[in-house]
């Protein structure tokens, strides 16, 4: 049942109020007794005026009046008015029972509240004396209702029966070292009678008083903020223990910076421990004040730290996160054995010598810091109890605000084309004016030079005006005729438009700036926007890590999970949706994609596998890839299973590529049975349903025997970009504007090239495209391109490539709002998305990578020579030193590349004729046959001789380098070596 | 007042609401004069007799001289082209894009679709004249651009006379054939042509349309 927020408060009241009763009846019972001193009554009093009060405050009127009664009483009997009765303890023995009575039944069914006070009343009249007992029921307040419920209460019943009164619960006291125990020393399964599987929920049903007390520690506000705060520790917690997994390969001693990851680690299991604790989450509590113990003794006094150590570490972060999230599914169990692993670490592998004894000795060694005093607790509770400061906002509201942010984009763009009418306007404006001056000047000289020529004419006039100024000539008195009057308010009028146009243009400046502003916080907002649904990938890694740690711990197989752009965001509902997909690949890698060790390294690769998940941005896209160097697809058995469901006319024809597109089919496996944990094929296509339902796309390459790559490209829709807008003949297209690194010109004598033009700029060649050949292959636009004239080159990087675009013109930047390109072209080759326009006109936005060089250079091709364009060199290490050997094949497999060793010369021999390496890294001295004796040999066989050798001694002399080069090495690296020039130097040479 | 509204309202004033699009279809019929008038059509039904259920109303439209009719619930507009936007790397009969009211809609030159004659191209303007039926299935919306938009038409599939397409080879009408499911002869008279079913949805579905999906 839903229960609203003030339905929580009082549901919290209750709870409170139960909590008095218990002291209320020891009190009367004292009274009775005759051994109640102040104390007792002053407490009494407390409890009850707190009743009254806070009954009152949350509305439940009946019962503050109720209370009221009794503090009368409780006050006069203090006072020494009344006396302590046995009439008044049986009256405040009932009241008490009427208190309880409203806790059982005020929430779900309701109590006859009037007749209740009018009991109440007349019970201690009663005890005072007064007459009549029953009191006049206008005596009654107004605000008391016959009948008061709570809001979910169902309507009154005839008669509610005062429930007897149960055992009062007591708070939970978790923190409680004795509390600490049950999970060692119990054999069930601790949370299934504890209260905090109650608090995992909202808490609710009739009047249970079992619920009560977790409904005072645990509202669902605190759960949530608690599971939100549990999510970030976790998180936080899941990100050390990732690093230390990776850097602890074999037992070593805890150096300050291990010991700093462990004091992380330790401060989130200590926070989630005090919050836990305050939740009522008992087994939890106690489960991460054990693990905490393992940390402290790791930071202070183990002197190494082993692997085993690390793993067990992170199964207890795995199970913690189990028990907080999902408390009825965790296997508590578990914690048990963790436990147990905890102290034999930490005893050093040794069996205690008596469990009950070791947890008594090893708790108080340190209780101020671990243990949770009342006090603390108390603390605690005051800094977690009010709720965070955030809002919880519904998706649907933020997506309506991000939508009028992108409108309000598009109407300041419209806004925009009608300011450039109105510069329009007003130029018009100014060359009116100023051809209207023109005129009346025209005017003005014409008359006066008209004037000057037909004096005798204008006499004449003038003496037809007025006789008056006779002996004035006419130069001597300027005389003024209906012309010059109206040349003079034209003069007039052209200053007034002049001054008009000077306001206009006034006006169109401060409209100008105030848009100016307005654009700056419209982007600004339209960022914090977008910002609000942002969250890295990081808050899905450590279910995915997860998952492929149990994965590969089911099936006994050694795989390293390698997290690349953790850091990269997404919408919060893009990676809620793109998680199982993730989950769902990652378990395929591990389970089909990665051998088992004993294969693995009959095939000279190492045994531990690497499953890669990289994210990176490209353009405006985010793309994800799942890596592993497993097995690669089994295209014969795709290609069996495509023959017998009948899915080709003619499988035998069917490329890799074009077989590998098979397992996205609804039901398509090529397991006859499939395992527990996937089955390749099932569940592709949900997969790559769920990626096109956020309108992203999903591919797969794989090379057999060197493993399968997953590519998932999400579109990030929803989004404003900064672009840049360029026509190119005559139309407008857009690009995001991160992906313009410089807009030049160049001349054409910087252009060469035959097949493939490219074009000098400053320092860099870079390949030329031009950009109306892409968009417009049929020629029908006419590039706005001249021979031998400059050529606008906007030099671009996108998808990890510069190269320059030639284009006809530049429009401008703008703020766009990213659209689809329908419904019925989901997918273009090349664009992105689209825009429109101010004026409602569409513009297309490129993804330069796929449109210009996606076509020669598109790793996405599925050409599986591509795959390898990912570095996976075999290298050949021929040395004597079983060190050396493993140190370079640490080295080159770091990179993801495969090594092979060999011990001398002969074996190298044998060794590459089993696989051809892609280089050969070689000692000089050595068994058998030297470096020298296998360079020989190697250079003499044409099979081998193109494959790049590298010397690796400690030789210095020029000697032995020049013999090595005239032999036909290609590099000479002295030990000890820079491992980054090293690892250049192998690029180089492995280099197209 | 600008194209995107013109293809909801084609109202010359847009003082008036929108038209219905039964009344639009009326004007176009009356303008198509050039054609033989509605009326003069087979088998023509009193306007009394639409309420009839047995009765589906079609959209007749003409395409290089072919005339095809398609169920009026496969449609959601009809009006002059708007303004096409092109974009690259797509077969020669997707126009490209239009902008309807802030909504992306690609635009189908559904003679280039079939190869026939006289294909419209964007950038000489030829869309102009051209009439645009909006068409949908819950995937997607297309704008199908046409020659001529022809006014309703109401089938009785009880009454009517129903054939089967008689194309050969070599004719025109022939590259519709996998989407023509059946043809009614013209009545009697001088300026008469088959009137074609054409499958609508079948078109949405078919593979070259539903091609722009994923890379």
């Amino acid at each position: 049942m839903p229960r609203s927020s003030s339905d929580e408060i009082i549901h919290g009241y209750i709870a409170e109020v139960r909590t008095y009763i218990p002291p209320l009846i020891q009190g009367i019972a004292a009274l009775r007794a005759g051994s109640a001193d102040g104390g007792t009554l002053e407490e009494a009093h407390r409890m009850v005026h707190t009743i009254k009060g806070a009954s009152a405050m949350v509305g439940i009127h009946g019962l503050s009046h109720i209370a009221l009664q009794m503090e009368d009483a409780l006050e006069d009997l203090m006072n020494g008015d009344l006396s302590p009765s046995e009439d008044l303890c049986a009256a405040m023995s009932r009241t008490v029972d009427r208190f309880q009575r409203y806790c059982d039944h005020f929430q779900e069914r309701g109590v006859s509240a009037r007749d209740l006070l009018a009991e109440t009343m007349a019970d201690f009249r009663k005890v005072r004396g007064l007459f009549p007992e029953a009191p006049d029921p206008a005596d009654l307040p107004d605000q008391v209702p016959s009948w008061e419920a709570g809001a979910g209460a169902a309507p009154p019943p005839d008669a509610p029966d005062a429930g007897s009164i149960p055992e009062a619960p007591e708070p939970p006291e978790e923190t409680d070292e004795a509390d600490l125990s049950p999970l060692l020393e119990a054999d069930r399964e601790p949370w299934d009678d504890e209260a905090p599987e109650a608090a995992a929920e909202a808490p609710e049903g009739p009047g249970d008083g079992e619920e009560a007390e977790t409904a005072e520690t645990a509202s669902p506000e605190l759960l949530a903020s608690f599971h939100d705060e549990a999510e970030e520790h976790l998180q936080e917690m899941g990100r050390h223990l990732d690093g230390l997994e990776s850097r602890i390969e074999e037992t070593t001693p805890v150096t300050p910076d291990l010991r700093e990851a462990v004091n992380q680690i330790r401060r989130s299991v200590h926070t989630l421990k005090g919050a836990s604790a305050v939740i009522g989450f008992a087994p939890v509590a106690s489960f991460a004040h054990r693990m905490e113990d393992l940390l402290d003794w790791l930071s202070e006094e183990a002197p190494r730290i082993s692997p085993e150590t690390v793993a067990v570490l992170i199964d207890s972060a795995d199970l913690m996160e189990r028990m907080i999230a999902g408390p009825r599914t965790a296997r508590w169990s578990r914690a048990e054995s963790l436990t147990e692993e905890f102290r034999e670490i930490i005893d050093g592998r040794e069996e205690p010598a008596g469990e009950t004894d070791d947890s008594a000795a090893e708790t108080p060694a340190e209780p101020p810091k671990t243990a949770f005093s009342a006090d603390e607790m108390a603390a605690y509770r005051q800094q977690v109890a009010p709720p965070l400061r955030t809002l919880r906002v519904s998706m649907d509201r933020m997506d309506e605000l991000v939508n009028l942010a992108g409108e309000l984009i598009i109407a300041t763009s419209a806004f925009d084309q009608q300011m450039e009418t109105f510069t329009a306007a007003v130029r018009e404006l100014e060359l009116a004016r100023d051809r209207l001056r023109d005129i009346a000047r025209e005017m003005e000289m014409g008359f006066e030079v008209k004037a000057l020529a037909h004096l005798d004419g204008r006499r004449a006039v003038a003496a037809g005006g007025g006789a008056v100024y006779e002996e004035f000539d006419d130069l001597e008195l300027d005389r003024y005729s209906e012309l010059n009057r109206i040349i003079r308010s034209l003069n007039e009028s052209v200053i007034d438009v002049g001054a008009i146009n000077t306001h206009l243009s006034g006006i169109y400046s401060e409209f100008d700036g105030r848009l100016t502003r307005q654009r700056v916080l419209l982007s600004e907002l339209q960022d914090r926007m977008m910002r609000v649904r942002m969250t890295p990938m990081s808050t899905i890694t450590s279910r995915l890590r997860r998952t492929v740690r149990e994965v590969s711990a089911r099936l006994g197989k050694r795989i390293r999970l390698i997290i690349e752009g953790a850091e990269i965001e997404l919408d919060r509902m893009v990676w809620d949706k793109i998680t199982d997909p993730l989950m769902h690949l990652l378990r395929n890698a591990a389970d089909h994609g990665v051998e088992p060790a004993e294969i693995r390294e009959s095939l000279g690769k190492p045994p531990s596998a690497t499953v890669r998940l990289s994210a990176r941005r490209e353009g405006n896209q985010v793309v994800l890839r799942v890596t592993d160097d497993g097995a690669g697809l089994d295209y014969p058995a795709i290609r069996a299973a495509v023959r017998q469901a009948g899915l080709s006319p003619d499988p035998g024809t069917l490329s890799e590529a074009e077989l590998a597109e098979f397992i996205f089919q609804p039901g398509f496996s090529t397991r006859g049975r499939i395992s527990e944990i996937s089955g390749r094929g099932v569940g592709m296509d949900v997969v790559k349903e769920n990626i096109q339902d956020l309108k992203g796309t999903i591919r797969v390459v794989s090379r057999q025997g060197q493993g399968t790559r997953f590519t998932v490209r999400i579109p990030l829709t929803m989004a404003a970009l900064r672009s840049l807008l360029f026509s190119v003949g005559g139309r407008t297209f857009a690009v995001p504007l991160n992906e313009i690194k410089e807009i030049t010109r160049v001349s054409p004598e910087n252009i060469s090239g035959r097949t493939r033009e490219v074009v000098r700029i400053g320092e860099e060649v870079l390949p030329l495209y031009h950009a109306v050949e892409y968009l417009d292959p049929q020629g029908g636009l006419g590039s706005g391109e001249e021979a031998g004239a400059s050529l606008l080159v906007l030099v671009a990087e996108s998808g990890g490539r510069r190269a320059a675009v030639v284009v006809d013109g530049l429009v401008g930047q703008r703020e766009i709002v990213v659209k689809g390109t329908g419904s019925h072209l989901r997918y273009v080759r090349g664009i992105s998305g689209v825009t429109i326009m101010g004026d409602g006109g569409v513009v297309p936005i490129l993804n330069m990578e796929e449109l210009f060089w996606g076509r020669e250079a598109g790793e996405e091709v599925a050409d599986p020579s591509d795959f390898a364009g990912e570095p996976s060199l075999s290298i050949l290490v021929v040395d004597d030193s079983v060190s050396i050997r493993q140190v370079i094949s640490r080295l080159v497999e770091n990179q993801g590349w495969r090594a092979a060793a060999a011990r001398d010369g002969m074996e190298a021999l044998e060794r590459i004729r089993e696989e051809r390496p892609d280089l050969i890294i070689l000692d000089i001295e050595m068994p058998r046959m030297n470096g020298y004796e296998f360079l020989s040999a190697l250079k003499a066989q044409p099979a081998y001789r193109e494959i790049p050798v590298v010397m690796l001694t400690s030789r210095t002399a020029e000697k032995h380098r020049s013999r090595a080069f005239s032999l036909g090495a290609s590099g000479f690296v002295v030990k000890p070596y820079n491992e980054e020039e090293f690892i250049e130097l192998v690029l180089k040479l492995t280099g197209p | 007042m600008t194209d995107a509204e013109e293809i909801r309202t084609g109202a010359p004033d847009p003082e008036t609401p929108a038209p219905s699009l039964r009344d639009l279809i009326a004007r176009i019929d009356q303008e198509s004069e050039a054609l033989p008038k509605p009326e003069a059509e087979p088998p023509s039904v009193p306007p009394a007799a639409e309420e009839a259920s047995h009765l589906t109303p079609y959209i007749r439209f003409l395409l290089a001289d072919i005339l095809l009719a398609i169920p009026l619930t496969s449609v959601l507009e009809i009006g002059a082209t708007p303004p096409v936007t092109p974009l690259p790397n797509l077969p020669a009969w997707v126009l490209g894009v239009s902008n309807l009211r802030g909504e992306i809609v690609s635009m189908v030159d559904l003679r280039a679709f079939f190869g026939l004659e006289g294909s419209a191209d964007p950038r000489r303007g030829a869309t102009a004249r051209r009439m645009t039926v909006l068409v949908h299935n819950p995937e997607m919306k297309v704008g199908l651009v046409v020659d001529r938009v022809m006014g309703l038409y109401h089938l009785d599939r009880a009454g009517a006379n129903l054939q089967s397409p008689p194309y050969r080879e070599g004719e025109p009408a022939h590259a519709l054939l996998p989407f023509i499911t059946e043809v009614i002869p013209p009545p009697a008279g001088p300026e008469s042509r088959l009137l074609n079913l054409f499958d609508v949805s079948g078109l949405l579905s078919s593979p070259r349309m539903t091609a722009f999906t994923s890379e």
